[in-house]
């Protein structure tokens, strides 16, 4: 399985977030350090609203920022995608890197007082593999003894841990999920939701709120916790609130601590309200991006494709669309994707009208009609170009407008139809597109592969290019095959680099995750895929 | 006797109406382009080929649309609306958890404007005062303003500003006021506009003149006798505002964050979950046909004329 779109994250892929600049609060425990961490208080959030509190049953849209504080996973990935112990004390993979052995920590509890133990992490794992096919991990056997619980998988898979680390992965008490139906659990409530996490569920009002009490029983932070024992704060008030202006007016008039889902519109405001600060950081994935269509003509042709790919000033519209929410990309993974980013290809294209004009020439395509445009064979240069509801937004339709524009100096007629996710869907399959745009997000370099590899076309995943080249399919492999970071590291650079070369993907632009939060919430950290993250360490000071 | 009768016909055309709205939109969500599937397993991932298929056996997905039809009708008489794509919970229960939200705002936001539209016509109808301007531009302005732009008009100052009502605390009937009068002011223009265009005519009849020579006073003869007349089109509005404002409450539901059928529409059509999307359909159906005859019986209420025509 893989995420796309900005509010998606997928189970099988990694994240690691960096902070955009020094300027912005840097997770976790830079703001702690200016003060002694007070416990107690009620922290209230406004952000969007999980549809199911039970993440195995129901999708996992919005789930993270909601129930992450709720659920524990086995093991914690930090920021620079490095993995520490969390309810797996420790864990060992084997050399032909399809056996994992993870030892399960003492005395964990779940919030209905069984044990969370070797067993219930067993059943956890078989759960997800018997619903939801183990995300994409190539799962063939899940086994417990005494307090070892060992996973053994088909093919090499080396985003497993991350994938483990997901906040969708979070254990459930094995007693709930007999008790209850899945209708009770999706809806859940105190007694019903049973994690292990520092928080548990007060009350859930569909629709409205999710308030959450500290677990006082807590004491199994992950190593990488900026602090051990109970979380700070007494209460977390989730208040769902959907219209973006609403979230914002809400912590800016105080009725709210942080607000997630900031627009790039209120940037301006926020930053004017002395009792606000901005949060910020760099979206990890594929940055916002063009997929191109090689299995048709015109995009086949790598001359047209190079010729878009300079035929317009990227870098200058995003300054002007914008509003400094987003850095012009080059790359096909985030800087934010600590393990695997080239940096080296920064800056590797420059707007050349000239140069684009002259290889459309060459590719034949050197006649112009009556509207000026580019025809060849008696066919205009045409690109129809898709994109989903939610994975577009205000500036993202801006800066495409902006783009038409641009691709029309140069004779080239770009259309893009902005359409809801099921006729997408239906357009894909019926390979009726020249250019998908959106952005992926998850901190996993190996995302790459659901969006490159030449066998991961729409109807497994989200190769949308058909891009079909032998030299990326095996640096890819490489990268799958390994959990040694630097080999890991080196194939996604080549990865990438092949993907420069022969513009499979025009990236565009690298996206950024907005909060707006109230000077006196300390500790906020970002997770690793670019979400809130967990409220356990947050604290306020009076 | 006769209005025994009169109802049942009414019921059973009732029947019929529903029998034609879940038909229709059985129909329509069959031409969706959408997978299914891929709104089951969640719009943000790709699923493989087995899980595919074995979510479209659980659903049922894999048999003929004419016995998925069949199938459909059949679990509808017998009450069941089928469970969620996206929630896997019971569309019946979806439904009725938000319905009571739902209806309180509707219910309030009715009662509102009826209330405010009664009284604009009997202060302002048949006089030309600058009174009568203002609340005809206030009328006007409320017809062609969005109601989404009224509700962040109204959180800007009202909570953000002033800070007099919450939209994030649960603080009971301070939390109603902003919805309420968000709704309220919508529906008002028209409700208004219909209700005095109507006591103006009345107010020129002659047995308005009468009542005139008896001696009422001006407010009785409006309070008494043209109000009356105002009654048939503010029912005909205000059930079908009312009906409306079930499922249509979304932009106001969505701007307050307030649990509701308008959103869990939203949702479902957003996210092509279409057992909650058909669930809604019935529902939608199922109250215009209550409301008609509720309607119907309450104008002879209202007009007493009818009474006697129907006897």
């Amino acid at each position: 399985m893989v995420g796309f779109g900005s509010a998606a994250v997928s189970t099988r892929m990694a994240g690691l977030a960096l902070c955009l600049s020094s300027a912005f609060f840097c997770a976790p425990g830079v703001a702690a350090a200016q003060d002694k961490p007070q416990a107690g208080g009620t922290l209230r959030v406004v952000t969007y609203e999980p549809l199911c509190l039970d993440q195995i049953e129901g999708t996992s849209r919005n789930t993270q920022t909601a129930l992450q504080s709720i659920y524990d996973r086995l093991v914690s990935e930090s920021l620079d995608g490095k993995f520490h112990s969390w309810l797996a004390s420790e864990w060992a993979i084997s050399e032909d890197q399809l056996t994992y052995a993870f030892t399960i920590r003492d005395g964990v509890t779940f919030h209905d007082g069984t044990p969370l133990n070797a067993e219930a992490v067993r059943f956890n794992l078989q759960r997800w593999l018997d619903v939801k096919k183990a995300g994409s991990a190539p799962v063939e056997s899940i086994s417990s003894k005494d307090n070892v619980v060992t996973v053994k998988l088909r093919t090499a898979y080396s985003p497993f841990l991350h994938d483990l680390s997901e906040p969708t992965l979070g254990f459930i008490s094995p007693a709930s999920i007999q008790k209850y139906s899945k209708e009770e659990r999706c809806a859940g409530g105190p007694g019903v939701t049973a994690g292990s996490g520092p928080f548990k569920v007060a009350s859930r009002t569909p629709g409205r709120d999710l308030v959450l009490e500290r677990n006082d029983n807590y004491n199994w932070a992950p190593a990488d916790a900026a602090h051990q024992g109970k979380a700070y704060l007494d209460r977390v008030e989730l208040r769902f609130l959907k219209e973006d202006s609403v979230r914002v007016g809400a912590v800016e008039s105080n009725q709210a601590d942080i607000a997630t889902g900031v627009p790039a519109i209120s940037v301006e405001d926020i930053k004017s309200k002395t009792h606000l600060k901005l949060l910020q950081t760099q979206q990890p994935g594929i940055p916002w991006s063009f997929w191109l269509n090689q299995s048709k003509s015109p995009l086949d042709d790598v001359r047209v494709r190079e010729a878009l790919r300079v035929g317009a000033d990227y870098a200058g519209l995003i300054d002007a669309v914008f509003l400094g929410t987003a850095t012009p990309a080059y790359a096909a993974l985030t800087p934010a994707v600590a393990l695997g980013h080239d940096p080296s290809l920064e800056k590797s294209w420059t707007f050349d009208e000239k140069k684009a004009k002259a290889l459309l020439d060459e590719a034949g395509w050197s006649k112009t009609d009556s509207q000026g445009f580019r025809v060849k064979d008696g066919k205009r240069l045409t690109l129809r170009g898709i994109s989903a509801t939610p994975w577009s937004n205000q500036q993202r339709d801006l800066y495409a407008q902006g783009l038409k524009a641009a691709f029309a100096a140069i004779g080239v007629d770009y259309v893009r139809d902005v359409i809801d996710f099921g006729s997408a869907d239906a357009r894909f399959k019926a390979n009726d597109y020249d250019i998908v745009d959106t952005s992926q997000a998850a901190g996993e370099p190996n995302l790459l592969y659901g969006a490159f590899y030449s066998t991961e076309t729409w109807d497994k995943n989200t190769n949308w290019g058909f891009v079909k080249d032998k030299d990326l399919d095996g640096a890819l492999a490489d990268g799958l095959a390994t959990t040694d970071r630097e080999k890991r590291i080196a194939a996604y650079t080549a990865a990438q680099k092949i993907i420069a070369e022969k513009v499979y993907l025009i990236p565009i632009a690298n996206p950024t995750v907005l909060l707006a939060v109230n000077k006196k919430v300390q500790g906020v950290t970002f997770g690793t895929s670019g979400q809130i993250g967990s409220y356990y360490d947050v604290w306020l000071s009076k | 006797m006769h209005i025994a009768r009169e109802l049942l016909i009414r019921i059973f055309a009732g029947a019929a109406v529903l029998w034609a709205a879940a038909s229709l939109a059985f129909a329509i969500l069959q031409l969706f382009p959408s997978d299914p599937v891929q709104v089951i397993y969640g719009a943000d991932s790709s699923v493989t080929p087995e899980l595919r298929a074995a979510i479209r056996a659980d659903f049922g997905l894999d048999r003929p649309v004419w016995e998925q039809y069949q199938h459909f009708l059949a679990r509808i008489v017998q009450g069941d609306l089928g469970t969620s794509y996206q929630q896997r919970r019971s569309v019946i229960s979806i439904i009725g958890s938000e319905l009571g939200s739902t209806l309180t705002l509707a219910s309030l936001s009715v009662l509102l404007a009826i209330v405010m539209a009664c009284l604009a016509s009997l202060v302002t109808s048949g006089r030309r005062t600058w009174l009568r301007k203002a609340l005809s531009s206030i009328e006007l302005l409320s017809v062609s303003t969005p109601a989404f732009w009224i509700g962040i008009l109204l959180l800007t100052f009202f909570s953000f500003k002033w800070q007099l009502f919450p939209v994030v605390a649960d603080e009971g009937w301070r939390s109603l006021v902003l919805p309420v009068a968000t709704l309220a002011l919508a529906v008002f223009g028209s409700l208004s506009q219909v209700m005095r265009e109507e006591m103006d005519l009345a107010l020129e009849q002659p047995f308005i003149l009468t009542a005139r020579t008896r001696g009422l006073s001006e407010w009785a003869v409006r309070w008494r006798h043209a109000l009356g007349h105002t009654l048939i089109p503010c029912i005909t509005i205000s059930t079908e505002t009312f009906g409306g404002l079930l499922a249509g409450s979304i932009i106001t539901e969505q701007v307050f964050g307030r649990p509701g059928l308008g959103r869990i529409t939203l949702e479902a059509i957003n996210n092509h979950d279409i057992p909650v999307v058909m669930g809604i359909v019935l529902l939608v159906a199922f109250v215009f046909v209550t409301l008609n005859i509720v309607a119907d019986l309450l104008y002879r209420l209202a007009d007493p004329r009818l009474r006697v025509s129907a006897a």
